[in-house]
């Protein structure tokens, strides 16, 4: 835990960040450095399943194919979801530069439910796709799309977790120099898993219909 | 617990309304873009090869609008941010590329 | 919850002596619940140790196979389950995991820091490493081990040729060792950029410090496109995917992309470290600062960066075609350059200085011509047609063990043989230490030299025997010879360990007299918070200004103070240990247990969220008793 004593002498990374009460401590500083460092590797992470996914996307043996299984409508309504719950996670941040506890919480809430309601659509998805003969092992194209997606998904949940367990700090100890480099990475994260989605809406599913 | 060494060079800086105007004007601009691509995908608006392009000049908008509005990146001391998920898209765009090309 | 004095538990590290009276068990929980950076990096050093003679026996059992045509020692299968294990071992867990202990210790010295940014995730981080190479070597008493090259390919390694769990446990080793590896990165990074010293800009810093640094950037961008690869080797042979069996509609292609983009920036993740040790090593026992620093940070930075880029070449013979061979051909040989830049530099160090020829030095002079060889038939595999000759012949086993052993582990031996007074307190010996070298550098060349001609000559890799009478039995004879006389060097090596722990001379705090770098400033073995007083760096070489210029003593950057320090935890232990249990249980299907370990992992993560502990503080009076007179 570094100590908060730590000298500021503008010569390290962090030291000119201004984002209000999450930069102000070194463990704050540290904590959202890492983050951004941790996108990076990330970004190539995801890079990765795209690349398997436009690999094998036409290797569909003899199972659907997306034009059979694809719906536009649905798929709208996740990226729409999403990218709300972005915004609202901000409404959060600013709550929190405030020291709003109340408003704070109430935000991270409705970005939970925002988000709560991708993920089990995006469940439902998958079952309808699984109902009309799109097993995981059914074909490489299937494979491929349901790990992406799915891999996506693990994130969206994931970040669900990690916002209630925020949320949870929030209302039980106030904004806090502690609490503060939290939200706002958690947030972060939120918003990385929103970019991601934007790939995979545009990549996976309005390229194969085309 | 606030006894500060050396603290006087971190100010706090809370976000006015000046910037969360900002961050609506993204949002609206990032649905608007989301329903266009929505809207050419669906009614089969141009030819294959252009709605490819044009979709992901799209989706490099938003992801931009992302980063650099939402995530602050378009803010003070954040050179080291900038630097290493430049690098990660970078390379994963390289990645994909040759990975694409070459299977 | 102010403690009081005698309360605060200050282990001092190295202390194999426990700072407090518990016994055995007392002594072990201590290390198990460290969240020092100094006695994680020992962890990490003592599991690279471990799992070097793990590997070097497996090598050795491979050489008396070889050492006769036709033999019949170990055989078929067995004998591509040695090389695996040999192979898979070696670099994960014993190169990574010394450099990172390496880093671990040295690195937050250098920089005038008193810990990492993340202590306990530092602690995740070993645990994790420790589990991860538990997971894969305990494969044996599971009745198979894996048999497909470290490189593990696709159909091979997949359920059809490989029905056993033998790569089961190779896929879920290396993902967990690999989750803590990428955590470890992140702390280093954030460290290094972070929590330098006043005073210390980055073009200040120590050139061990920059290597560490841009071997953690390399590991951040290149450790994900394995995670995925492994993700995807599980999935399909746990769960049936489809994703590298052609048969199925897969791509075996896309294994190999995966695996060597991963794949070549970890040799760079090797060796960048290795030529950071190789400068600190140098510059010091020929008493001159490194010949042209920021030329050596710039090579430093281009060869990892072009490092990324060039996975190709690993890939040259599989058809992709002659335009991406020839890119990435030229793209490989470009990393010539920087690393030319830097042998010159070390040259142009000695030249004209003051030169020592302690064991350290003896190894550090070692690798130089011994990777200057390396890089010559780096450049003569990547000229893409002449590959099709060379690959897959003993001639590639000949340069990257060139690189890794006459690279990477001379360089972390004599790294060894520098820092050891710092960590113990106590030299090792010298006349012990040059027998190690020769008989480490002699057996090293004796073995690998002759396999660049066994391999052009036509003897292929990754067999277990070959015919009489074609040549092939002098060179090796030789390489067996050899093989064994590095054995006795890497007993020699622990001998001295050994001697140096329990009889070696005391050391003060700069030993070798000619330290330049911060590490030296302070006492031999380290403080618990390794600075009484953040220094204040006045310029490249820190301690060596001081000693010249100033007082011979750090100036201080803030008054003597009550220390703040991280407390202990049992939770990494545990994390990992969930993580452990979660990847034994995927790989026999049991996945309840998988779901208790992830949930182990979970649960441990939330109660860390929810605490509140702030840590200690050593009070001033401990801290001047410690430091003694002149605090």
């Amino acid at each position: 835990m570094a100590s908060e004593h730590q000298l500021t002498t503008g010569l390290n990374a962090g030291d000119r960040l201004r984002l209000g009460l999450a930069s102000r401590t070194l463990e704050g500083r540290n904590k959202i450095l890492a983050f951004w460092f941790f996108l990076g590797g990330e970004s190539v992470l995801f890079a990765s399943l795209f690349a398997t996914f436009l690999v094998l996307r036409h290797q569909t043996a003899n199972g659907p194919t997306p034009h059979e299984l694809f719906g536009l409508g649905l798929v709208f309504i996740l990226t729409f979801l999403l990218i709300t719950s972005s915004l609202t996670s901000i409404f959060a941040v600013n709550a929190m530069e405030r020291t709003d506890r109340k408003k704070t919480a109430a935000w991270l809430g409705v970005t939970i439910l925002l988000g709560l309601g991708f993920l089990l659509l995006q469940i439902y998805e998958f079952a309808h796709y699984a109902h009309e003969g799109l097993g995981f092992k059914t074909s490489a194209f299937a494979s491929s799309f349901y790990t992406l997606v799915g891999f996506h998904g693990f994130h969206v949940a994931f970040g669900l977790c990690w916002l209630t367990a925020v949320t949870v700090q929030v209302v039980r100890n106030g904004v806090t120099t502690v609490n503060a480099p939290k939200v706002f990475i958690a947030t972060l994260y939120w918003h990385f898993v929103d970019v991601v989605w934007m790939f995979i809406f545009t990549v996976v599913y309005l390229m194969s219909l085309l | 617990m606030e006894t500060k060494v050396g603290h006087g060079s971190v100010q706090p800086e809370a976000e006015g309304h000046r910037s969360m105007r900002k961050h609506i004007i993204s949002y609206v601009i990032m649905m608007v873009i989301s329903i266009a691509a929505f809207l050419m995908v669906g009614t089969n608006m141009l030819s294959p090869g252009a709605m490819i392009v044009t979709l992901l000049i799209m989706a490099a908008v938003l992801v931009f609008l992302q980063l650099a509005d939402f995530m602050h990146l378009d803010q003070k001391g954040h050179l080291y941010p900038i630097i290493f998920i430049a690098n990660g898209i970078f390379w994963g765009i390289i990645f994909i590329v040759v990975i694409f090309i070459w299977p | 919850m102010a403690k009081k004095l005698e309360e605060v538990v200050t282990p001092s590290t190295p202390a194999l002596r426990s700072g407090s009276k518990k016994g055995v068990w007392g002594w072990i929980y201590e290390w198990l619940t460290t969240v020092d950076h100094k006695r994680i990096g020992m962890i990490y050093m003592t599991i690279g140790i471990v799992y070097l003679a793990v590997g070097g026996i497996q090598a050795l059992m491979m050489r008396a196979q070889l050492a006769s045509p036709d033999n019949e020692l170990f055989t078929g299968n067995f004998f591509n389950q040695l090389m695996t294990m040999h192979g898979t071992n070696m670099i994960f867990f014993a190169a990574m995991p010394l450099l990172f202990g390496l880093f671990n210790y040295i690195v937050p010295l250098q920089i005038g820091a008193r810990d990492v940014a993340f202590p306990f995730m530092n602690a995740l981080s070993v645990w994790l490493t420790f589990f991860g190479a538990l997971l894969f070597n305990i494969c044996w008493f599971f009745g198979d081990a894996p048999a497909a090259g470290w490189f593990a390919y696709a159909p091979l390694g997949l359920k059809t040729y490989s029905p056993g769990p033998g790569m089961d446990f190779y896929v879920l080793g290396l993902q967990i060792a690999g989750f803590g590896t990428l955590m470890g990165a992140i702390n280093f990074i954030v460290t290094i950029l972070n929590m330098r010293a006043p005073g210390m800009t980055l073009m200040r810093m120590p050139l061990f410090t920059w290597t560490a640094f841009i071997s953690s950037v390399l590991v951040l961008f290149a450790f994900p496109p394995l995670t995925i690869g492994l993700f995807l080797y599980m999935f399909e042979r746990i769960f049936g995917g489809i994703f590298f069996d052609a048969a199925l509609g897969g791509n075996p292609i896309l294994w190999q992309h995966l695996f060597w983009i991963f794949g070549h920036p970890e040799v760079y993740i090797v060796i960048v470290p290795a030529f950071g040790m190789v400068s600190e090593i140098v510059a010091t026992f020929s008493n001159k600062r490194v010949f042209g620093y920021p030329t050596m940070v710039v090579a430093i930075v281009l060869i990892g960066f072009i490092g990324m880029g060039v996975w190709i070449h690993h890939l040259f013979t599989v058809g992709l075609g002659g335009m991406i061979n020839a890119i990435f051909a030229v793209a490989t040989m470009l990393v010539g350059i920087p690393t030319g830049i830097k042998v010159f530099n070390w040259l142009f160090t000695m030249w004209g200085g003051k030169i020592k020829f302690t064991t350290p030095m003896l190894f550090a002079i070692g690798f130089i011509p011994t990777f200057v060889i390396a890089g010559v038939t780096g450049v003569m595999l990547a000229a893409a047609p002449a590959d099709y000759q060379f690959q897959d012949s003993y001639f590639v086993i000949a340069h990257f063990h060139y690189t890794l052993y006459g690279g990477v582990v001379f360089a972390v031996v004599g790294a060894l043989y520098y820092w050891f007074p710092k960590f113990f307190g106590r030299m090792m010996h010298e006349g012990l230490g040059k027998w190690n070298f020769w008989t480490m550098f002699i057996g090293f060349h004796l073995t690998f030299f002759p396999m660049h001609f066994s391999g052009i000559f036509g003897m292929p890799r990754r067999v277990y025997t070959y015919n009489p009478g074609v040549g092939l039995e002098l060179y090796n004879v030789l390489s067996t010879i050899g093989a064994y006389l590095m054995g006795v060097s890497v007993v020699l090596l622990v001998i001295n360990i050994l001697y140096g722990l329990t009889k070696g001379p005391k050391a003060a705090n700069d030993p070798w007299g000619t330290g330049r770098t911060l590490e030296w400033a302070i006492p031999s073995p380290v403080p618990e918070y390794n600075f009484a007083q953040t220094p204040y760096v006045r310029g490249l070489d820190a301690w060596f200004i001081e000693k010249t210029e100033g007082k011979g003593k750090l100036q201080a950057a803030e008054p003597l103070g009550p220390i703040h320090m991280p407390s202990p935890s049992i939770l990494p232990f545990i994390m990992a240990f969930g993580m452990f249990i979660a990847g034994l249980s995927i790989i026999y299907h049991q996945f309840f247990f998988t779901i208790i370990g992830l949930g182990i992992w979970a649960i441990c993560m939330v109660v860390r969220s929810m605490n509140d502990d702030e840590g200690y503080h050593i009070p001033v009076e401990k801290i001047r008793s410690i430091e003694g007179e002149g605090a």
